[in-house]
């Protein structure tokens, strides 16, 4: 069996939860308390699709380092992004868009999948707010997270061919 | 404030000030003694006992005066209503000399702690944990230097050690990382880990700080008091502490530096976890 290292950075605002659905997909934990990220914290975890181990290298950026200076210094050789944002917070969703213009124009090939975190708290099953997401997830009761990053791990196992 | 303070810590500070000339006289002593390879050994303990209990009253005596002066200092600047530019900076810098001596004798008990701290206990460590824990108590320096901390742990993260004595350590290194940027450019400190063999595990704190010259320091670097840089930071005592608690928990310290490109602390461990 092949073993290939993918980088996936997690960007979006601070509190949307990053940190928390990362814990949550590679040790299946969730802590209530918040504590914002400082820097950045590579964690990893491996998936197996058809003959490929895929050791996925999850970069979590703090969400108050999203600049273009990290972009060219520190993002280069991504092979995918997890844009979050918090689905019960309007102005998240709006900072990842934003972001993700950003993000095409230095990565134009590289997936990028708009996750709304949170769900758990939304009152239907939407947010209240108009939105273009992939996934809604819930680092708190663990509903997506292993899907979410399924599905970016088979975006960049489709690109191999 | 109250004059009895001020007087008080003047007496203090005499009495240890020519202790600590003594002090040296004794040193001076016991160096004489090992290097003769005296058989007397009791001698060599009996002195270093005995300066361990000086330093500990030292210290101990010294820190409630202060605490007095630092807040008849708050006082005093509360009750001063329109205080001149001169009276400002007077307090400023009396408050400022009051926080360095608390530091010192902070530091120096942690020093001492640190010469006879063999108690702590073979936990699992987990790096992750553990480090963001030491960056938390840290970060309104973080934030205000605009340090970037790039943590990986992703080819080791969970291996036996001593908790406190490991987070002593890596507070030290990453204070020294963060005090020794350069202030010239952006700093980043990268902590990682690997392993070295089946036997051995390696923590890396890598920074693009100042760097030193190892040649001239290298001898410096790990005594008690003793800076490789003469523009007053840092204590001198944190790269003692390092050195002692990994003589006593097991572990050796490597450094690679280079001046004006930055350096790397390694701290090698024992998977065994077993005390040296």
């Amino acid at each position: 069996m092949r073993e290939i290292s993918k980088k996936i950075v997690l960007l979006g605002n601070e509190s949307v939860g990053k940190t928390s659905l990362i814990k949550q997909y590679v040790h299946s934990i969730f802590n209530e308390e918040y504590l914002s990220t400082i820097g950045i914290n590579i964690s990893k975890k491996s998936v197996v699709l058809g003959d490929v181990t895929y050791k996925l290298l999850i970069w979590d950026v703090a969400g108050d380092l999203m600049n273009e200076q990290l972009y060219d210094a520190y993002l280069r050789g991504t092979h995918a992004f997890l844009l979050v944002f918090d689905s019960t917070r309007e102005e998240t969703y709006h900072a990842i868009i934003k972001e993700l213009e950003v993000l095409n124009s230095y990565f134009p090939e590289v997936n990028k999948v708009i996750i709304g975190n949170k769900m758990d708290l939304l009152e239907g099953n939407a947010p209240s707010f108009d939105a273009d997401f992939d996934l809604l997830t819930s680092a708190k009761t663990g509903e997506n997270v292993e899907d979410a990053f399924l599905d970016l791990a088979k975006r960049i196992n489709n690109e191999q061919g | 404030m109250s004059k009895d303070n001020v007087e008080h810590l003047l007496e203090k500070l005499e009495v240890l000030v020519s202790e600590n000339q003594s002090l040296r006289l004794e040193n001076e002593t016991l160096r004489t003694l090992v290097e003769d390879n005296d058989p007397d050994s009791s001698k060599v303990i009996g002195y270093n006992n005995e300066l361990e209990q000086f330093t500990y009253v030292a210290t101990h005596d010294l820190k409630t005066p202060l605490a007095n002066i630092s807040g008849y200092l708050d006082l005093l600047e509360m009750d001063l209503e329109e205080p001149s530019g001169d009276v400002k900076d007077s307090i400023k810098w009396l408050k400022y000399s009051v926080r360095e001596a608390m530091n010192v004798i902070k530091e120096l008990t942690s020093a001492l702690k640190a010469r006879n701290d063999k108690d702590d206990l073979l936990v699992t460590i987990n790096m992750d944990s553990l480090v963001e824990s030491i960056l938390s108590g840290m970060r309104s320096t973080i934030k205000k230097k605009g340090v970037l901390f790039i943590c990986d742990f992703t080819e080791f993260d969970n291996f036996p050690y001593y908790k406190s004595a490991l987070r002593s350590i890596l507070q030290n290194l990453i204070s020294n990382a963060i005090l020794y940027l350069d202030p010239e450019k952006p700093g980043v400190i990268k902590v990682h880990t690997e392993k070295l063999d089946e036997q051995t595990i390696c923590i890396s704190i890598e920074d693009n700080g100042v760097g030193i010259d190892l040649e001239k320091n290298r001898e410096k670097l790990l005594g008690l008091f003793k800076r490789v840089t003469n523009d007053g930071s840092g204590s001198g005592i944190g790269m003692y502490i390092i050195n002692k608690l990994l003589e006593n928990y097991g572990g050796t310290l490597e450094i690679e530096s280079e001046v004006g490109v930055g350096s790397t602390f390694k701290i090698i461990l024992p998977l065994t976890g077993t005390n040296a």
